[in-house]
C-alpha cells in the first residue's frame, strides 16, 4: 500500500510540472467518460434509481391510485404503518419465514450438493431434477401444491392416512400455515443453491483432500471440516445472503395459497404491500411498507458487499 | 530388510498402462529420487506409495507390513505436494499443527472451546503447540507464524509445507516435485536446505523430480523411469557414468550427452566417424553401436592425432566452462564439447577444431539403446599401449 501511495504521489508531481496540455487533454478524456457512461446512468435512473426515489416520494403523501389531487403528510403513513397492528404481524412472519427458510435450504442445498458430488452416476440427471422447482414458474407450482395440500383429496393428506397419521388442514390452521408456505419457499430455493454449492465444491483443489488424508483425516466428517467447509466459506456466505433476499420476496406463493390468511397468519411484507396499494388503494401507505422492505433488502445486500470483499476471501 | 518395498506395481487408467510393473527397495533413512520426464509415471507411483491411489496390481511394503488396503491417513507417512496443499484458511501455525491435531485429539477436542470442557485436552494442545514451534525454529518461520499462506513468498510457502511433513514423525517422507515452483535461485539454495534436512532427520526420503540436477545433488540414489518402468537404479554416479540404457544416457546430464553412430571391426573396436576408439566392446564385427560421449569427455586433438574436424557453430560461455557446439561431416547435430575457458579463449564461430574422445568415458549401447559391455581391462590397456 505504501509503495502505490508513493507511486501515486509520484505521478501527481510530474503532472504538475507540465500543466497545460495535461489538464486540456484530461479534461476532454473525462468529457468522453461522461459521454459514454450516460446510456447506463440513464438507464440506472430510469429503472432503479427513479422508481425508487418514486416511491420514497409516494410514502410521503396521501396518493391513492387514481386520485385526483396529492397531498404531503409528511410521516403520517410510517406512524399509521408502526401503530398498525397488521404491518407488525406481517413484519414477524417475514422474519420467521426468513428464519427457516433460509438455513434450510443452505444446509439442503449444501446436503445435496455434497451427496451429488459423492456419487459417481447420474450427476446431470440429479442436477437437472432438483434445479426444476428453481426454473419452473412458482405460481404454477403453488397451484399443484394447492391441490397436493388440500384437506380432503390432497396427496399429502392422504399418504398420512395411509400411515395412520391423522391429516392436517395445512393451509387453513394458523399455526401450520407460515410453516407449510416455508416448506414450499425452501423447495423453490434449494436447488440454487445447490447449484451454487456444486461449483464451489467443483472449484475446490483436489490436492488439498490429499493433503487432508496425509495429514490424518480419516473420516469424511473431519475431511469435511477441515477442508470442505472452510473453501466454501466465501459461496455459503453469498448462498446465505441471497436466500435471505430472496425468502424476503415471498409473495407468489401467499397470494396463491393464502392471500394472507388465516386471520393474518400467513400476512407477509410485499403481501401487505400488494394488498395496501392494490386493493385498498392507499399507495401512499403501501409506498411506506416497500421502503421498510427496501431498508431490510439493502442492509444484506451492504453485509454481503462487506463481507464478501473483506473477511471470506482466502486467496 | 528395506524398510520400504515397492514391488511389481503397476497401475492403468482406463486403458492407459502409466506403471508397467515397478520394484524398488529402499532403505531405512535413504534419499532416493524418482526422476524421468513428466508422464513417465513417477508422480502416479508415488501416490501409489502415498495411498492416495490404489495400484492395478503388485503391493507397497512399509515395514514389512503390506499396506494396500491401508488408508493413507494410516500409513504414517508425510507428503510434500508440488502445489504445497496448504489449507488457505489457515494460518501457517495451524498448517502445521493440522497433522499433531487430527492424530492426537478426537473430533470433539477438535471444536473451539473443548480445551475448557474435556478434561486432557489442555495439556495436548500444549504439547502440540511446543512441537509446532520446534519446528518453525527449525525452518525459521517463527515470525511468520500468524500468517495466512496467501501472505507468504512462494519459498515461505514451500517451507511450511515441509514444516507440516516433518512436524510427526513419520516412517517415510514422500516429496512430489517441491521445487518446481520456485524461481530458479531459491530452487537451487532450497536443494542444499533439503539435503541437509535430510542429513539431521536421518529418516526415509522419496523424492519425485524431473529436474535430474536435483536428482543428481541430493539422493544417495536415483531410479530413473521411462515409460512406466525403471530403467535404471543406482547412486548419482552410476546414472552419470555408467548409464545401462541410452534413454539415461540422454536424460542425465546437462547438456545433453553426445550420440554418435559407430561401427564395430573385426577387433571389437568401434569405429565413430572414421575415428577408432581404442575400446572393443562385446559385440559381433559389423554391429551397429550408439557412442555416447558426454561433452566433457571430448578434448581438443594435440598434434597430429587422428581426431573429428568440424567447424564451430555456436560458443556457449559460462564463465568457468565454455561449450562448443561443432559440426561435424556424417551427423547432422553438432558434437557439444566442454572447455576451461582457458583453453578455448582462442576459439570462436566459424574457426575449425579437431576433437577426440577420452577413451576410458565413452559409453557404448546396441542398436535397441542397452548398454555394451567393454572387453576386460587388461586388454585395453594392451590396446591403449
Amino acid at each position: 500500500m505504501a509503495d502505490l501511495a508513493l507511486q501515486h504521489g509520484g505521478t501527481t508531481v510530474v503532472r504538475r510540472a507540465h500543466r497545460r496540455p495535461h489538464d486540456a487533454r484530461r479534461a476532454r478524456e473525462q468529457w468522453t467518460a461522461v459521454v459514454l457512461s450516460f446510456p447506463a446512468l440513464f438507464l440506472m435512473f430510469l429503472l432503479l434509481i427513479g422508481p425508487v426515489a418514486t416511491v420514497l416520494i409516494i410514502s410521503f403523501t396521501d396518493y391513492q391510485l387514481g386520485a385526483p389531487s396529492v397531498g404531503l403528510v409528511g410521516l403520517q403513513n410510517y406512524q399509521d404503518l408502526f401503530s398498525d397492528r397488521v404491518f407488525w404481524k406481517s413484519l414477524g412472519n417475514t422474519l420467521r419465514y426468513v428464519a427457516i427458510v433460509v438455513p434450510a435450504s443452505v444446509a439442503f442445498g449444501l446436503a445435496v450438493a455434497l451427496l451429488i458430488e459423492s456419487g459417481e452416476g447420474l450427476k446431470s440427471f440429479y442436477r437437472a431434477v432438483f434445479f426444476v422447482p428453481v426454473m419452473a414458474t412458482l405460481i404454477a407450482m403453488a397451484i399443484s401444491w394447492e391441490y397436493m395440500l388440500h384437506p380432503q383429496f390432497g396427496l399429502i393428506n392422504l399418504l398420512l392416512k395411509q400411515i395412520g397419521l391423522a391429516p392436517q388442514s395445512w393451509l387453513t390452521d394458523p399455526h401450520l400455515v407460515l410453516p407449510t408456505l416455508a416448506a414450499i419457499g425452501i423447495w423453490q430455493l434449494f436447488g440454487f443453491n445447490m447449484v451454487l454449492f456444486l461449483a464451489g465444491l467443483v472449484s475446490i483443489p483436489r490436492h488439498l483432500y490429499d493433503a487432508a488424508a496425509l495429514d490424518g483425516a480419516q473420516s469424511a466428517w473431519s475431511r469435511f471440516w477441515l477442508v470442505t467447509w472452510p473453501m466454501l466459506g466465501p459461496v455459503t456466505m453469498f448462498v446465505v445472503l441471497i436466500s435471505a433476499v430472496r425468502s424476503f420476496q415471498v409473495f407468489d406463493t401467499v397470494h396463491v395459497l393464502t392471500k394472507g390468511g388465516p386471520n393474518k397468519a400467513s400476512e407477509v411484507l410485499l403481501y401487505t404491500m400488494y394488498s395496501e396499494g392494490f386493493e385498498f388503494f392507499r399507495s401512499g401507505q403501501a409506498a411506506a411498507v416497500a421502503v421498510v422492505f427496501l431498508a431490510f433488502v439493502l442492509t444484506l445486500t451492504v453485509i454481503k458487499a462487506r463481507l464478501i470483499e473483506k473477511r471470506v476471501h482466502y486467496l | 530388510m528395506a524398510q520400504l518395498a515397492i514391488s511389481n506395481v503397476r497401475k492403468s487408467f482406463d486403458r492407459t498402462e502409466v506403471l508397467r510393473g515397478v520394484d524398488i527397495e529402499i532403505e531405512h533413512g535413504e534419499f532416493i529420487s524418482l526422476v524421468g520426464p513428466s508422464g513417465c509415471g513417477k508422480s502416479t507411483l508415488l501416490r501409489i506409495v502415498a495411498g492416495l491411489e490404489s495400484p492395478t496390481g503388485g503391493d507397497i511394503v512399509i515395514e514389512e507390513r503390506n499396506v494396500n488396503d491401508v488408508r493413507a491417513s494410516r500409513r504414517d507417512l508425510a507428503m510434500v505436494f508440488q502445489s504445497y496443499a496448504l489449507y488457505p484458511h489457515l494460518s501457517v501455525f495451524d498448517n502445521i499443527a493440522v497433522p499433531l491435531r487430527m492424530r492426537r485429539l478426537n473430533a470433539w477436542q477438535r471444536l473451539p472451546g473443548a480445551a475448557w470442557i474435556i478434561p486432557g485436552t489442555r495439556g495436548t494442545q500444549q504439547q502440540i503447540r511446543t512441537e509446532v514451534e520446534r519446528v518453525a525454529d527449525l525452518l525459521g518461520l517463527t515470525d511468520l507464524l500468524g500468517r495466512k499462506p496467501s501472505q507468504l513468498s512462494g519459498g515461505q510457502r514451500q517451507r511450511v509445507a515441509v514444516g507440516r511433513a516433518i512436524v510427526r514423525r513419520p516412517k517415510a517422507f514422500l516429496l512430489d516435485e517441491p521445487l518446481s515452483n520456485l524461481d530458479a535461485k531459491l530452487r537451487v539454495h532450497m536443494r542444499t536446505e533439503i539435503a541437509q534436512l535430510h542429513r539431521s532427520l536421518g529418516a526415509t526420503f522419496i523424492y519425485v523430480t524431473h529436474d535430474q540436477a536435483e536428482a543428481m545433488t541430493m539422493s544417495d540414489r536415483i531410479a530413473v523411469m521411462m515409460a512406466g518402468s525403471i530403467v535404471q537404479i543406482g547412486t548419482p554416479d552410476e546414472i552419470y557414468n555408467r548409464p545401462q540404457d541410452i534413454r539415461v544416457a540422454e536424460f542425465i546430464g546437462s547438456p545433453k550427452i553426445n550420440i554418435l553412430p559407430g561401427t564395430t571391426d573385426a577387433d571389437g573396436r568401434v569405429r565413430v566417424l572414421g575415428l577408432s576408439i581404442d575400446q572393443p566392446v562385446e559385440a559381433a564385427p559389423g554391429t551397429a553401436v550408439q557412442v555416447g560421449i558426454r561433452p566433457e569427455a571430448i578434448r581438443m586433438a594435440t598434434g597430429a592425432e587422428p581426431a573429428w574436424k568440424g567447424r564451430v557453430d555456436h560458443v556457449e560461455n559460462l564463465g568457468s566452462e565454455i561449450f562448443l557446439h561443432v559440426a561435424v561431416g556424417g551427423i547432422d547435430g553438432p558434437i557439444l564439447c566442454r572447455l576451461e575457458s582457458v583453453e578455448a579463449r582462442t576459439i570462436g564461430i566459424g574457426s575449425t577444431v579437431a576433437l577426440c574422445p577420452k577413451t576410458t568415458a565413452v559409453n557404448f549401447f546396441d542398436a535397441a539403446g542397452n548398454r555394451l559391455a567393454v572387453r576386460s581391462m587388461s586388454y585395453l590397456q594392451v590396446a591403449n599401449g
